[in-house]
């Protein structure tokens, strides 16, 4: 409580009157303190003078009568001096101390000097006066005053007229400062009870009446202008607030906002309350509300999962359930994001949906699909069963091949030949010697023997290869069908080879056939092509059918002059394609076009499997087949595209994983940018 | 009421000399007030021992014309006419004294004489029948003129001794004064008895 404290607290108007009065007054009161002093100072030394001229006065007039000796006289202008109050007493005495005249009470002793002598003497003060006639000392004035008496009485006088001014000082300067006052503090008293007004009422209508000038008109005007700043302002925030809420309330969901630490929440957007048939006030007061609302077999989820994302500054989504007010449980996902302020998780706002709805359809999807999964599973184990069939039937051509092949050399055998050369020197009967010596047939029998035998090493050589042929088709079917087994392991064994090593394989499986129908093979390999990563047997399965399908398109086109190129490089998209072209029949534009679907084929006997399964298996390495022609009668070429071996990897190399592809789905055609070439 | 005067003074800022014309004025009022009576003083000097100082003191109160001393340090004359009372006591009164500066000459003028060479003429008791006769003599000439017994004044004297109480007292003549051309002190005025302002 102290007097700046006191000061502070103060109304402007004593402040203001404060103000003028209290310089006001202090100076006032130095002056006069000043004055009072002085006054003093100045009364001792004005009483000095008074006396001295006094003296002056009366010794001036006194001389003649004290020359001519005239008592009466003298006594007359001692008399004179009752005027002046504090003088007690005064008289002249002659030269050798005898009184000559005398005024008021006796003046005591005579003192008689030649020079003026003034000196105080306990309360009086005396003034010694010669008087003088042609340098003659003729006596001496001797004059008392009360010098206390005089002194208090000035003192009196003083301090009364101070106090008067004081007084009179301090009651003007009220008066003054009272109606100054008013000229400061009115209009901002004004101004105060204006801005009250607008503060108590939120009234922004209300405006402050305008000073003319100075500063308070800058303020009123400036304040006027806030005002209507602020009403414009509220009005165009209210609009917009009407508007946001609107928009808010037309969202089908309920928007909230919370602070994340105490997860009070401050805004619930209405249609909450059409949502679950709680108030929205509800949860405004409680912020538990709305977990206890939750679903209790949810609630503990839904806990941990907010808790965590606001720990770790993420927004989150959710889905749970909420039992409404008239019991039913309503599914919700919630989308909630975590505002971050000063790198902590400051506010949380979220969007309640209700997918109860999409909750139902999604199970019947879900039981929908699964039905498809059955229904595709079997479908897709008919595929599987017809690719076996396919890939196998490809392989078993050549079996067959090699078979027949075994059959004809087995039946032109010269097995029997060698029957009749022995029979024949069985027949001999001990005479073999003369027989191998003399007889026609005989001599000629050793060379005969040796030939045969010769030739039937060639032929049990040759025999030998096609059976080696024969056995590797035989692995080549039990491989397919080992793998058609586990069909549902999409991806094989992947291993890096050569892709030329592929193309011979190919060949070898072929050869037969192409020798058979005069198929001339042309191969036209890069070099220094980089190692595939490929399951080996997809991509002769791939092969085997694309040269297949070559040597038939050749067979149905001509006679001779077929040929058949095998062609490898790398592509600009960092692949190697194998490209089997054929001057063959070529292909129709709108069987390019459905030509890897499943179930298209040209052929009588075709199954229509086979080039769609291979651009399956293709897309399934991570590569691609398609396929190129100009048209009937103009050849068709077929690219098989597979990804390389990364450089990095170590020859043992990881799998590379093959592109994600449902396995079951049948394959689809995508467009290519050239007209008539189509991928997979 | 003198100190309420100098501090009205003194808080309007007048100047000092002002407050103290205070005295001054109040001086001249006590001048004015002064009465001509007087009473009896003890007198125990003969009387013209009395006279002789007296007539020292109306030379120094009295302003003569300029042109009434040759010079400025001449001395001032003070002549006695007729027989003379003072004895010696006026060459002893008048020794070695001065008046308004000038060294003071006595000397005896005798009765044919008009004394205008004198600046102050006692006129003797002895010659009352003829004072008209001396008076008429000195007319308009700077002398102060001082009889002993009446009408000396009245017939054109400027000072006439009297006795009052036994005390010696003397009249003035104000317009014989004025005639001759002397200017009394306002002093002298106010101690003398009467002053006549018409013969």
């Amino acid at each position: 409580m102290s007097l700046r404290w006191f000061i502070i607290h103060m109304s402007i108007r004593r402040k203001v009157t404060l103000l003028l009065l209290v310089p006001c007054g202090v100076v006032m009161l130095l002056a006069v303190t000043v004055l009072f002093a002085f006054q003093i100072r100045m009364f001792s030394e004005g009483h000095h003078r008074e006396m001295s001229a006094v003296a002056d006065v009366i010794t001036a007039n006194s001389t003649a009568a004290v020359a001519f000796n005239d008592g009466a006289s003298a006594t007359q202008i001692l008399s004179s001096l009752h005027a002046i109050s504090h003088i007690t007493s005064a008289a002249i005495f002659l030269p050798d101390g005898t009184p000559f005249a005398a005024y008021g009470q006796p003046v005591g002793a005579p003192i008689i000097e030649v020079e003026e002598r003034y000196f105080r003497q306990g309360n009086d003060a005396f003034m010694i006066h010669p008087l003088t006639l042609e340098g003659k000392q003729i006596g001496t004035l001797n004059i008392r005053s009360n010098y206390q008496a005089a002194h208090a009485g000035m003192l009196r006088l003083m301090a009364g007229m101070l106090a008067t001014i004081l007084v009179i000082g301090s009651v003007v300067g009220a008066l003054l400062s009272n109606w100054l006052q008013k000229l400061v503090s009115k209009p901002i008293l004004r101004l105060t009870s204006t801005a009250q007004a607008v503060a108590d009422n939120n009234d922004y209508s209300v405006r402050a009446k305008v000073e003319p000038s100075g500063e308070l008109g800058i303020l009123t005007r400036t304040f006027n202008q806030m005002i209507t700043r602020i009403q414009s302002q509220e009005i165009a925030l209210l609009a917009s607030q009407g508007k946001l809420e609107a928009i808010l309330n037309s969202i089908g969901g309920v928007v909230w906002e919370a602070d994340a630490a105490t997860w009070t929440v401050n805004f619930v957007s209405r249609p909450f309350e059409s949502m679950f048939g709680y108030r929205v006030d509800d949860w405004l007061k409680d912020r538990d509300f709305w977990m206890n609302i939750i679903f209790s077999g949810d609630r503990t989820r839904v806990l941990e999962v907010s808790r965590q994302a606001i720990a770790q500054k993420n927004s989150f989504l959710i889905e749970y359930r909420v039992r409404a007010s008239d019991g039913r449980l309503v599914w919700v996902r919630e989308s909630v994001s975590v505002e971050v302020a000063d790198d902590r998780s400051a506010r949380l706002r979220g969007l309640i949906v209700d997918v109860t709805e999409q909750k139902a359809a999604a199970e019947n999807l879900e039981r929908l699909n699964r039905r498809l999964l059955e229904v595709s599973r079997l479908a897709g184990m008919a595929e599987v069963a017809t690719g076996v069939l396919h890939n196998v039937g490809n392989v078993l051509n050549s079996v067959s091949v090699s078979v027949n092949l075994l059959g004809d050399r087995l039946q032109r055998t010269r097995v029997s030949n060698l029957r009749r050369a022995t029979n024949l020197l069985a027949e001999q009967n001990g005479n073999l010697a003369e027989f191998l010596t003399q007889d026609r047939q005989g001599k000629v029998l050793p060379e005969y023997l040796i030939r045969l035998s010769e030739f039937i090493e060639t032929e049990q050589t040759e025999m030998q290869s096609e059976v080696r042929l024969l056995t590797q088709n035989v692995d080549h079917i039990k491989e397919i069908v080992a793998r058609q087994q586990n069909y549902a392991k999409v991806s094989g064994i992947f291993e890096q080879i050569d892709p030329t090593e592929l193309v011979e394989d190919t060949l070898r499986i072929n050869g037969t056939a192409f020798e058979q129908h005069r198929v001339t093979v042309v191969r036209d390999f890069a070099p220094d092509l980089p190692r595939v990563v490929v399951d080996r047997h997809k991509v002769l399965q791939i092969l085997v059918n694309l040269a297949r399908n070559a040597k038939q398109a050749l067979d149905a086109s001509r006679p001779d002059g077929k040929i058949l190129t095998f062609r490898i490089e790398r592509t600009d998209e960092g692949k190697v394609a194998i490209r089997v072209r054929d001057n063959g029949v070529g292909i129709a534009p709108d069987a390019l076009n459905r030509i890897f679907q499943h179930g298209f084929t040209t052929k009588k006997d075709g199954h229509g499997f086979g080039l769609h399964s291979g651009a399956n298996a293709a897309r399934e390495m991570g590569g691609c087949l398609s396929a190129h022609s100009d048209g009937p009668g103009c050849g068709a070429e077929f690219s098989l595209e597979l990804p390389i071996a990364p450089k990095t990897t170590d020859v043992d190399g990881k799998p590379i994983p093959a592109m994600p592809v449902n396995g079951l789905a049948s394959g689809g055609v995508l467009a290519a940018d050239a007209p008539q070439t189509f991928q997979i | 009421m003198n100190f309420g005067y100098r501090i009205v003074a003194s808080l309007a800022a007048v100047p000092k000399c002002l407050a103290l014309r205070g005295p001054g004025i109040l001086g001249l009022a006590i001048l004015f007030v002064l009465s001509l009576n007087s009473k009896g003083a003890r007198n125990t000097v003969p009387e013209h021992d009395v006279k002789a100082a007296f007539l020292l003191n109306f030379a120094r109160f009295v302003e003569w014309p300029a042109e009434a001393f040759s010079s400025s340090n001449a001395p001032l004359v003070i002549g006695v006419m007729g027989e003379n009372p003072f004895g010696d006591a006026l060459q002893r009164t008048l020794s070695q004294q001065t008046a308004r500066g000038r060294p003071i000459t006595l000397r005896t003028v005798p009765e044919d004489e008009d004394g205008s060479h004198c600046h102050l003429l006692f006129v003797s008791q002895n010659l009352a029948s003829s004072y008209e006769q001396i008076l008429n003599r000195l007319k308009k000439a700077p002398v102060l003129t001082v009889g002993e017994t009446a009408p000396f004044a009245k017939q054109g004297g400027i000072i006439e001794f009297n006795r009052v109480n036994d005390s010696v007292r003397f009249d003035i003549n104000a317009l014989a004064a004025e005639s001759a051309g002397l200017r009394f002190s306002s002093k002298l005025l106010a101690v003398a008895r009467t002053v006549l302002r018409s013969p």
